[in-house]
């Protein structure tokens, strides 16, 4: 990676291009790494997510995701997807958290819809069954791809395996299914802002 | 699949639980929750062992298969007349990496010549992982990593050092070292997959009813994946220089079957450069193998 991405370590959690200058945010990811096992230096892992920021603020690519650390803590991420044009998600906009374990990129982050999400792999928690995020995680994913994969989870569930049988069983009937989304969805940023 | 996992409990270390639950089949199936508390225990007892084996002598290849395997104790006779040592390797499904990795370092050691070719060859392919959309930083650690083992391997005093050896032994022993590696591989071998997409495509169709990028992305790219034909091909295909003879192990068979995978330009390369490494392979693992 050309560069030196020291200075995007820091972040204040108010969002993409309002990071400013400072150093807590090593501290304080390396302060979190630390009460826990390690098997590799936090700051190699530290370094991975700078470089996946600077990725993901550099490329200027209009494809409905972005995500930005939540406060001066590195190693958990807020994410926002928004649907894919054409699918019945199209222009609905979620808010995901990602929590990255002290051996990311070998386990995959934690990731939830922190906006309820109606949804055949979503449970009511947020939870997503992506089998990326579980046994066929790796290392070449980032931030990036996990969100363009939920993306396209969204327009493409899986539905033999649904976590909502609801959802799943009433996906074949789009008429019915956006009815049910959009209000589920209304309800969800309703009383979640 | 071998039959032999019937009358053994210990065939843990003869076949791995898939495999066994394919010979038990029939009258007395195993329930689900048996076949995965098989795996577990299978996983607890290989995370003791070390990641990488030391050398020890073909005799106790031997032994694994005593009362277990009768037909796989002659074929191991076969093998102890050209092989003298087996290198064992964790059973966690990287194996095959492992293996290919310790083979080759292990083979460069004391090769200044061969180690240029080798780390250029690997740093040529960090271009092709770019190009393939691999973001840089995914793997440019793991790639600096591999160039420094590669270094230590050229900086000894020569071929098969003892000392280089144990020092290669233990840095590959180490997990955050070792998987970093094995992970680089991983990503190598599944964009050659993607390269030669062509060419793979009814393999992989055939064996796992699949497309290409399913392929990489649920069995080459994810650790503790089995390694198939198609990822050594692609494999010794990519990093060119190292030539692996798979000498298989199996009961069906009269004698053990050997398989070369070589890359189809290694020919051009100067044999001064050229790693020829030997793997031995039961169902569902892969060993190094030394000749005598």
């Amino acid at each position: 990676m050309p560069g030196d991405t020291e200075q995007l370590a820091v972040v204040d959690g108010v969002g993409p291009g309002t990071a400013a200058a400072g150093s807590g945010a090593v501290e304080a990811s390396k302060a979190h790494a630390s009460s826990q096992p390690t098997t590799q230096s936090s700051a190699q892992v530290t370094k991975r997510l700078q470089s996946e920021l600077m990725a993901l603020m550099t490329s200027a690519q209009n494809d409905g995701v972005s995500a930005f650390p939540d406060g001066d803590n590195i190693f958990i991420w807020i994410g926002t997807i928004v649907g894919g044009a054409g699918t019945v998600y199209e222009n609905l906009s979620y808010k995901l958290s990602l929590k990255f374990p002290v051996d990311y990129p070998f386990q995959p982050p934690t990731v939830k819809f922190e906006t309820p999400c109606f949804h055949p792999n979503v449970d009511q928690y947020g939870n997503i069954c992506l089998d990326i995020l579980r046994e066929k995680w790796s290392a070449s994913y980032t931030v990036r791809t996990i969100l363009l994969s939920i993306q396209s989870l969204l327009g493409e569930p899986n539905n033999e395996s649904p976590l909502n049988g609801y959802a799943a069983h009433l996906w074949s009937n789009e008429e019915e299914y956006l009815k049910v989304l959009t209000k589920k969805y209304q309800e969800a940023v309703g009383t979640n802002k | 699949m071998t039959a032999e996992g019937e009358q053994q409990p210990d065939a843990a270390d003869v076949a791995n639980a898939a495999a066994e639950a394919v010979a038990t089949e029939g009258d007395d199936r195993p329930s689900d929750a048996d076949i995965i508390a098989h795996a577990a225990s299978i996983r607890d007892e290989q995370a003791q062992r070390p990641l990488v084996g030391s050398r020890e002598p073909l005799s106790s290849l031997m032994d694994d298969f005593v009362g277990a395997a009768p037909a796989l104790v002659s074929k191991c006779e076969a093998l102890a007349k050209s092989h003298s040592h087996v290198r064992r390797m964790r059973r966690d499904g990287n194996c095959f990496f492992r293996a290919f990795l310790f083979g080759l370092l292990e083979r460069l050691i004391g090769r200044p010549e061969a180690c240029a070719a080798a780390k250029k060859r690997f740093g040529d392919y960090g271009k092709k992982l770019v190009e393939a959309g691999y973001q840089e930083f995914v793997f440019e650690d793991a790639l600096e990593l591999l160039q420094e083992c590669i270094d230590k391997c050229a900086g000894a005093p020569g071929p098969m050092d003892e000392s280089s050896v144990v020092t290669l032994e233990s840095a590959l022993c180490d997990a955050v070292t070792s998987n970093h590696l094995v992970m680089l591989l991983r990503m190598v071998a599944s964009c050659e997959v993607s390269r030669r997409a062509e060419f793979f495509e009814p393999f992989i169709q055939g064996a796992h009813d699949c497309d290409v990028e399913s392929f990489r992305r649920r069995f080459v790219e994810p650790m503790d994946e089995e390694s198939d034909h198609v990822v050594m091909s692609a494999l010794s295909e990519a990093v060119c220089c190292a030539e692996v003879t798979v000498e298989y192990l199996s009961a069906d068979q009269a004698a053990a079957e050997a398989i070369q995978f070589k890359a189809e330009d290694a020919a051009q390369l100067d044999e001064s450069c050229r790693v020829h490494m030997t793997m031995v392979y039961r169902p569902g693992h892969f060993d190094l193998l030394y000749p005598q």
